[in-house]
């Protein structure tokens, strides 16, 4: 009984350690480092790097687990996915997916990873228990970016080349309609309610505002210029790209889009979508993220590997922090770190 | 024998060497350092801005090689996967070898190599070669 009871109390000790170490951290994948930095949430403190004996071989995509004791990392080099132990920070498994893998996606409940595969136009369904793809759906060529909806029913996946959004049952893993879009899919975003979903286009300086109950795009909105002449891009230097990040708060109430040819970032409100203001960021702006409670936004500049730090109220950059080489996409999770 | 048959192979390649540089030089070229050559193997290439233009000089076995290093998809400066020994893009996975041609898309134009000579321990290249960064 004695023994029993120091053992419920050890667990309990052990519990509450554990609890105790659970930070806020962001996860920035350094895509030609091979690593993932670090970033205590909000000191805003580099407090490690994993590795590239553990990740390696061009990190696209980082994304968490709800609770946060799992990040998934889609690899370009091998082609695969990799899951990582937050707690240890090494790996717990790897899945080839066959092709390109970008942009991550879980169902709410975790059991599928969801692996657009660029150059297959495929979305590659991983079975988190088996750690093996259980399917593959055609969703069109370039597929880029993929969201779970607030709601937990659909996957949302944005295609770069066949400029279309294709909305994926997750129920049922089959696709469940294809909406076509005026330009190639990059970022987006999708709003609480689930009715309207934000896009960057290609060749587009500003943002599409796609109506999900009528698959139709209601509105266009322009980034600023700042008084420069609008960013151009070409097909040869930039495919294309002129825009590349875009994040809503988890109220809703913002939304952060970069302005990734002119070096800034733009803080709008939500829904009615009205320039709140405009930061001046890194170069190549790439990715926003939001701290749990949006306080803050964070954009990875990945041409100068930097972070910006930006206080989403008073509307400026409050630090930048030096992250690994071509830091691109991030992730925030509450974590407890090996010690 | 062998002694002095690489002595002489030293000697060769070493006035080869000297020949390159010089008719650079007399062509009026200037020419920029861009890497050690000790720096780079079959496995370690040298990665390096210069004129805000990346490079990556690489060795496909027989000679050291230079190229722009940037993606001719998307514009991306380009890494090196030394256990792939490829030159991989960070933005959507494209591949080429160390002659430059495309082994994965989705990049469909090779790498704009520049000639390289070797010299003094240096890797150089002509400063007409080098042109501003497409997406500086």
């Amino acid at each position: 009984m004695r023994v029993f009871a120091a053992g419920l109390f050890s667990v309990g000790l052990i519990t509450g350690q554990l609890a105790a170490q659970t930070k806020e951290y962001l996860y920035v994948g350094n895509t030609l480092a091979g690593t993932v930095s670090v970033i205590e949430i909000p000191t805003h403190k580099v407090v490690g790097t994993i590795p590239a004996t553990v990740v390696g071989n061009g990190p696209d995509d980082v994304i968490s687990s709800r609770k946060g004791d799992v990040l998934y990392i889609s690899r370009l080099d091998t082609k695969d996915v990799i899951a990582v132990s937050t707690s240890t920070e090494q790996q717990l498994w790897r899945a080839e997916v066959g092709g390109t893998p970008n942009h991550l996606a879980l169902s709410r409940d975790e059991r599928f990873l969801y692996v657009p595969v660029y150059d297959k136009g495929e979305l590659a369904v991983i079975d988190t228990k088996s750690h093996a793809v259980i399917k593959r759906l055609d969703v069109g060529k370039g597929a880029h970016g993929t969201i779970l909806g607030p709601s937990g029913k659909y996957i949302y996946v944005g295609m770069m080349e066949a400029n279309q959004v294709a909305v994926i049952d997750v129920a049922t893993n089959t696709v469940k309609k294809i909406i076509h879009m005026p330009e190639g899919v990059r970022p987006f975003q999708l709003s609480p309610d689930e009715k309207l979903l934000y896009a960057q286009l290609s060749k587009l300086h500003g943002f599409v505002v796609l109506d999900l109950t009528r698959d139709s795009v209601i509105k266009t909105v322009p980034m600023p210029t700042l008084g420069k002449p609008e960013p151009v891009a070409s097909e040869r230097l930039s495919h294309w790209v002129v825009n590349h990040g875009i994040g809503l708060s988890n109220d809703g109430k913002y939304l952060v889009a970069n302005g990734s040819l002119s070096g800034f970032t733009a803080i709008f409100s939500a829904p009615d979508l009205k320039l709140l203001g405009t930061i001046p960021v890194g170069r190549e702006p790439n990715w926003v993220v939001f701290s749990r409670d949006g306080k803050f936004a964070y954009v990875s500049n990945r041409r100068d590997n930097t972070i910006s730090v930006i206080d989403v109220a008073a509307r400026k950059e409050t630090s930048r922090i030096t992250a690994g080489e071509f830091p691109q996409r991030m992730t925030v999770a509450m974590a407890h770190r090996p010690q | 024998m062998t002694s002095r048959r690489n002595a002489l192979r030293t000697l060769g390649l070493g006035l080869l060497a000297a020949c390159e540089s010089t008719i650079a030089r007399l062509k009026g070229r200037k020419l920029v350092r861009v890497a050690a050559a000790d720096s780079v193997s079959v496995s370690a290439a040298s990665r390096t801005t210069v004129a805000d233009q990346p490079m990556i000089v690489v060795s496909d076995g027989h000679k050291l090689r230079t190229f722009v290093a940037v993606c001719t998809h998307e514009g991306c400066p380009l890494g090196w996967n030394s256990t792939q020994r490829l030159i991989r893009c960070p933005c959507h996975g494209s591949a080429f070898d160390t002659s430059g041609r495309v082994v994965e898309g989705p990049a469909r134009e090779p790498l704009t190599e520049l000639e390289t000579v070797v010299e003094k321990g240096g890797v150089w290249i002509d400063e007409r070669a080098l042109a501003p960064s497409p997406r500086s």
